[in-house]
């Protein structure tokens, strides 16, 4: 399962006076498995990008392709949704059922799942996302918490059975240990099921900490797309696109300013701590 | 979704731009009254010519004025079949079995389809050309000098600029749902009618819940900031009167007294 963005541009409304050049010459491609982090300004054009991964937006110039075919020539959008699931920014909204079960098989009843199947994907994605599968099944989503809504909504998309799972923003407005609950399933999903997935996020820290890749976007291009090292190893060029490093690294760096001699290369914020534990074991 | 004109402002550097509401909205009334006046075949055509004045004066283009004719095609459409299968009168044309089409009902037909055409364009200048708060408030003081309108020209214009207001906005949230929706599979183009009205269900429950929500949420957030209606209520842009609006109004009615003048417009009966 691999996804190839070919020389992608995307032009809204073209031919009018609200002309807006998005996406310019997007190149890459992904792998089964694989983490990758997707970072950039506020209208720098991600929401847009991962569109074209699903075929919802229909590129201007350029091709989308998955496992060797174009998805907008050789592609049903039922076949294309099979294999990517996008998760939206406050996916919440999505829900419209009067249980939580009915919501999560809508997915999976969509696109032609047996009944058999469809329990068992909608138990086993419930679980996913650290749900309890009898306590919520016949709930109301809209008699739960937001940040239990969400997690309904992310399991409607994995009950899909997707092979590349798409996120943008999945941990916004969510209180910190809802955020780091939701990026801990997520990890898990990647390295435990074996899902690729792409996550959009301003937080640095969160794409730090769990990526393998990181693609950086300025002004509708992609402007590197490389490890997660290396991409935050220039602060002074990441802040030049208004973005910024991880604050672990804000730590060490600031660390280093006063003296203090650590590995400023380090990036996660587990490693991050182990490193000041033990510069500061060391002194004792 | 997005085709919508009514209700979307084209920003443009141009006299009708900076004409005052009110006198776009005077202007647009006394040409709707205008089109229902026409007599004959000039009349159609002075109105036809200020349609196109007022497009040139706007610096609009055309093809936004025609997207706006889209959405009352069907109205138009159908108001020009009945009329024609309706109205008896003049030599019958042809007929197919019992269908008979006259001369005259032609003619009426022609009248009420142009009619109804002048009528939207011109309207969809004003609004294409005036942004909605300007419109609300124009509205506003033109209905304070209605008798029976004063005490809720403020009520009325505050509601009719939140509903304009929520309009792009609840497009938007429409476009977001349905692709959330889209992604999970969900099919909203095939199937007979009550499949696709069943398809619908998945976007009109979270667009209620939403739209409830932003209504709430609007409420609590006008009343903490002490809104209490129109009642000694100051304005910070206050609508003033040009020179400009002057020409406006003057080349409105004499064109207008001077048809009717001339015979050319005049009551209907
Ligand atoms: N439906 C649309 N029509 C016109 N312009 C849009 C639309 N959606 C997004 N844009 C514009 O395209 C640019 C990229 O937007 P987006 O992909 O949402 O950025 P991001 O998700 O990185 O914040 C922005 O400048 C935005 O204003
Ligand atoms: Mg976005």
């Amino acid at each position: 399962m691999s996804i190839e963005v070919k020389n992608l541009s995307h032009v809204y409304s073209l031919g009018t006076v609200f002309e807006h050049t998005a996406l310019k010459d997007i190149d890459f491609s992904v792998g089964p498995r694989d983490f990758i982090g997707i970072i950039g300004h506020t209208g720098c054009g991600k929401s847009t990008l991962i569109q074209h991964l699903n075929g919802l937006l229909k590129p201007t110039t350029g091709s989308v392709i998955i496992n060797g075919k174009d998805i907008n020539k050789e592609m049903p959008m039922k076949e294309i949704v099979k294999r990517v699931g996008i998760v939206f920014q406050y996916p919440e909204y999505q829900l419209f059922e009067e249980t939580v079960y009915k919501d999560v098989a809508f997915g999976p009843k969509n696109i032609g799942f047996s009944e058999e199947e469809i329990e068992k994907t909608v138990r086993e994605s419930i679980e996913l996302v650290g749900l309890d599968f009898d306590e919520v099944k016949d709930v109301s989503p809209f008699d739960m918490s937001g940040g239990q809504k969400r997690r309904v909504a992310i399991a409607g998309v994995l009950a899909m059975k997707p092979q590349i799972l798409i996120l943008d923003e999945p941990a916004s407005g969510l209180d910190p240990m809802g955020r780091s609950e939701i990026l801990g399933y997520i990890n898990k999903l990647n390295k435990e099921v074996g899902i690729c997935i792409l996550l959009v996020s301003h937080n640095m820290d969160d794409v730090a900490d769990f990526a393998d890749k990181v693609m950086v976007f300025s002004k509708g291009r992609l402007v590197k797309f490389d490890t997660p090292k290396e991409v935050f190893s220039d602060v002074d060029e990441l802040e030049k696109i208004g973005l910024t490093v991880p604050d672990s690294k804000k730590v060490l760096l600031g660390l280093k300013e006063k003296g203090i001699d650590v590995d400023t290369s380090l990036f996660r914020t587990r490693d991050a701590i182990e490193e000041i534990i033990r510069v500061v074991g060391g002194k004792k | 979704m997005s085709e919508m004109t009514i209700g979307q402002y084209y920003p443009a550097d141009s006299f009708v731009h900076k004409l005052d509401p009110r006198t776009k909205i005077m202007l647009t009334l006394l040409y709707i009254l205008f089109i229902f006046m026409v007599k004959s075949v000039v009349g159609y055509a002075v109105a036809f010519l200020f349609l196109v004045m007022a497009i040139m004066f706007s610096k609009i283009p055309v093809k936004y004025i025609i997207k706006g004719l889209k959405p009352v095609a069907f109205i138009v459409t159908l108001t020009i079949v009945i009329n024609i299968l309706w109205t008896k009168g003049g030599n019958l044309l042809f007929s197919i079995g019992f269908i008979k089409v006259y001369a005259e009902g032609v003619v009426v037909a022609a009248k009420m389809g142009v009619r109804l055409m002048l009528l939207v364009s011109t309207t969809s200048i004003m609004t294409l050309s005036t942004s909605t708060i300007d419109l609300t408030d124009g509205m506003e003081m033109l209905m304070r000098k209605v008798p029976f309108l004063k005490n809720s020209a403020h009520d009325i214009s505050m509601m009719m600029s939140i509903a304009l207001r929520f309009i792009p906005t609840l497009q938007e949230e429409t476009d977001r749902i349905m692709k959330a929706q889209k992604s999970r599979g969900a099919d909203f183009d095939s199937g007979n009618i009550v499949q696709k009205a069943k398809a619908m269900l998945p976007i009109l429950v979270p667009l209620f819940v939403s739209a409830f929500q932003r209504a709430g949420e609007l409420a609590m957030a006008m009343e903490a900031r002490c809104y209490r209606g129109g009642e000694g209520r100051t304005k910070m842009k206050v609508l003033k009167y040009t020179k400009r609006d002057a020409v406006a109004y003057v080349i409105g009615f004499l064109f207008f007294a001077v048809m009717v003048g001339s015979g050319y417009i005049g009551l209907p009966f």
